[in-house]
């Protein structure tokens, strides 16, 4: 990223800050939907609609299926209609969802809603979305810078959207909170708007205006969509990092869900917890950004295989080392730091191997497998407790799994799938 | 400047977000009419004299400061006593900052919210 760098045009950095503040708003409004548990679902709180918690965690057990099996499927539809597209209308649909869960008084409908239309929002106006438009819309040289940006933003949504919602539900009760949230995702077609492929005079010293972002190396390995999942689903390179990222979807899940009772348990109290959820946000961002950054400078199968390698090395130094308000915090931060931080060099890596033509889709399916890790890890989280009275078996599972996963990214061949030359696609 | 060193160009476009999440977050909270657990700076002030505005004081700490239960009002009240920082939080946001909540320094204010 020196000054002998390409520079970036007006259009572009436009593109990247309204990309980044699509994503912001989608992952910090679904990361909030845990301020309504309570307010929505208890029989004793004012003006909920009572319908217990175990309903409104089915709602979001739905969201995250729906937001794991919609992405290839958004993914699809961003290859072939363009990333813009996709998010406006996924924006649409996620505000819908929230406009229209304030309504839905009864369990089945409040899964429709909260559930599943938001899950289907999430999946089309993510970060997910944001970064393989990135992939495919910047210049090959600012890619990575661009990816790092849009996870950061990401993960600052979670640190920041949160505490601003808790303010609202407090300022205006739960249902008004909700509808902030679904006038905030409305804007997004408007800031899609900004995504659109454009071509770009060349003037002197500006790269990204250069090749015309339609064709910064808008490539692929494949004639047609069918033919890229059979190519990726054929190549062993594409298993590996998928295996990869369900590690990943395995540890943030149960982290997420089980670090607080697992804290509690071991006498260290609820505002520490609180603290350690906290630094992960915050030094998420940091992880993130840096990561796509370091992402365009060394090898991403490397990158990967360190990352999952650290997260190996630090949740076992948690475990060992004596339990303390310190320890927990510092597993906070260095936690957070590899926390999306797979995120760029994973998107690179599908783009690398069969280019960006149907790197949504593609990524897409990567997605999943990182979905279904979460569900099994929350799940074995819940299981297991309950069989052991204890959360160490998954703790060690993960410790495991992390070490397999550095080890599955080594042989993963980072080069385009096909030997041949990659067949530029134009528009 | 930002063609040239994208890394600021990204850490200001992303303390710029912190920035408008803050301010949306402080002005949520000033429109709100009931009272939320504040963080005073009074170091000037006596101790006395705090106690006398009869708020609900959840913490006295070192060096001037307070946590101290106060709606909009009551906080403006509490500037014009000479208290230098007020600001209010929301509960969990309190909590996690060290406002304990369940044991009142006054016991003759008025019962406490959380």
């Amino acid at each position: 990223m020196s000054s002998a760098r390409p520079k970036l045009s007006t259009a572009l950095w436009l593109m990247v800050i309204c990309g980044c503040l699509i994503g912001m708003l989608a992952f910090g409004f679904r990361s909030s939907f845990g301020l309504f548990v309570d307010p929505v679902s208890s029989p004793d709180a004012e003006g909920s609609f009572g319908f217990g918690r175990e309903a409104f965690a089915i709602a979001m057990a739905i969201q995250n299926l729906a937001w794991g099996v919609g992405q290839p499927i958004a993914g699809a539809l961003a290859d072939r209609y363009g990333p813009w597209r996709v998010l406006a209308g996924g924006g649409v649909i996620f505000a819908a969802g929230l406009f229209l869960s304030t309504m839905s008084s009864d369990p089945v409908s409040y899964s429709i809603t909260a559930g599943l239309l938001v899950g289907i929002g999430m999946s089309g106006a993510g970060h997910n979305t944001v970064l393989a438009a990135f992939g495919q819309l910047m210049p090959p040289e600012r890619r990575a810078w661009a990816m790092g940006l849009g996870t950061a933003t990401a993960s600052l949504g979670q640190f920041l959207v949160v505490p601003v919602g808790q303010a609202f539900i407090e300022a205006y009760g739960w249902m008004a909170a909700m509808m902030i949230m679904g006038v905030g995702m409305a804007s997004t077609p408007l800031l899609a708007l900004a995504l659109r492929p454009r071509k770009e005079k060349k003037t002197s010293g500006n790269v990204a205006a250069a090749a015309a972002a339609v064709s910064h190396s808008v490539t692929s390995t494949a004639a047609s969509l069918r033919e890229a999942i059979r190519q990726a689903f054929g190549h062993t390179s594409f298993w590996l990092l998928t295996a990869g990222f369900f590690v990943c979807g395995f540890q943030l899940a149960f982290v997420t869900v089980h670090l607080p009772p697992y804290l509690s348990d071991l006498g260290i109290s609820a505002r520490t917890a609180s603290w350690a959820l906290a630094m992960v946000g915050l030094f998420n961002v940091i992880g993130g950004y840096m990561a796509g950054v370091l992402s365009e400078r060394f090898s991403r199968r490397l990158l990967l295989s360190w990352i999952y390698f650290l997260r190996a090395v630090v949740t076992a130094g948690f475990l060992l080392l004596p339990i303390s308000p310190v320890t927990t915090l510092l597993f906070g931060a260095l936690m957070g730091l590899l926390w999306l931080s797979t995120v760029p060099p994973t998107v690179q890596l599908v783009g690398v191997m069969f280019g960006s033509k149907y790197l949504s889709t593609l990524f897409g399916f990567v997605f999943l497998s990182h979905q279904i890790g979460g569900f099994v890890g929350v799940l074995l989280g819940g299981y297991l407790f309950a069989r052991t009275g204890s959360y160490d078996v998954v703790w060690w599972m993960s410790v495991v799994l992390a070490v397999a996963a550095a080890i599955v990214h080594l042989p993963i061949r980072e080069r385009l799938f096909s030997p041949k030359v990659a067949v530029p696609v134009a528009g | 400047m930002a063609h040239r060193h994208p890394h600021l160009a990204a850490l200001g476009f992303l303390v710029a977000l912190v920035f408008a999440a803050v301010s949306l977050w402080v002005a949520v909270q000033s429109a709100r009419e009931e009272p939320l657990p504040s963080l005073v700076w009074a170091p000037q002030v006596p101790p006395e004299a705090v106690f006398a505005l009869g708020l609900p004081v959840r913490d006295q700490l070192a060096d001037g400061w307070w946590w101290i239960e106060a709606s909009p009002v009551q906080r403006t009240l509490l500037r014009s006593a000479g208290a230098r920082i007020v600001v209010a939080m929301p509960t969990p946001v309190a909590r996690m900052a060290g406002c304990s909540g369940d044991v009142m320094v006054n016991p003759a204010a008025p019962a406490p919210r959380i």
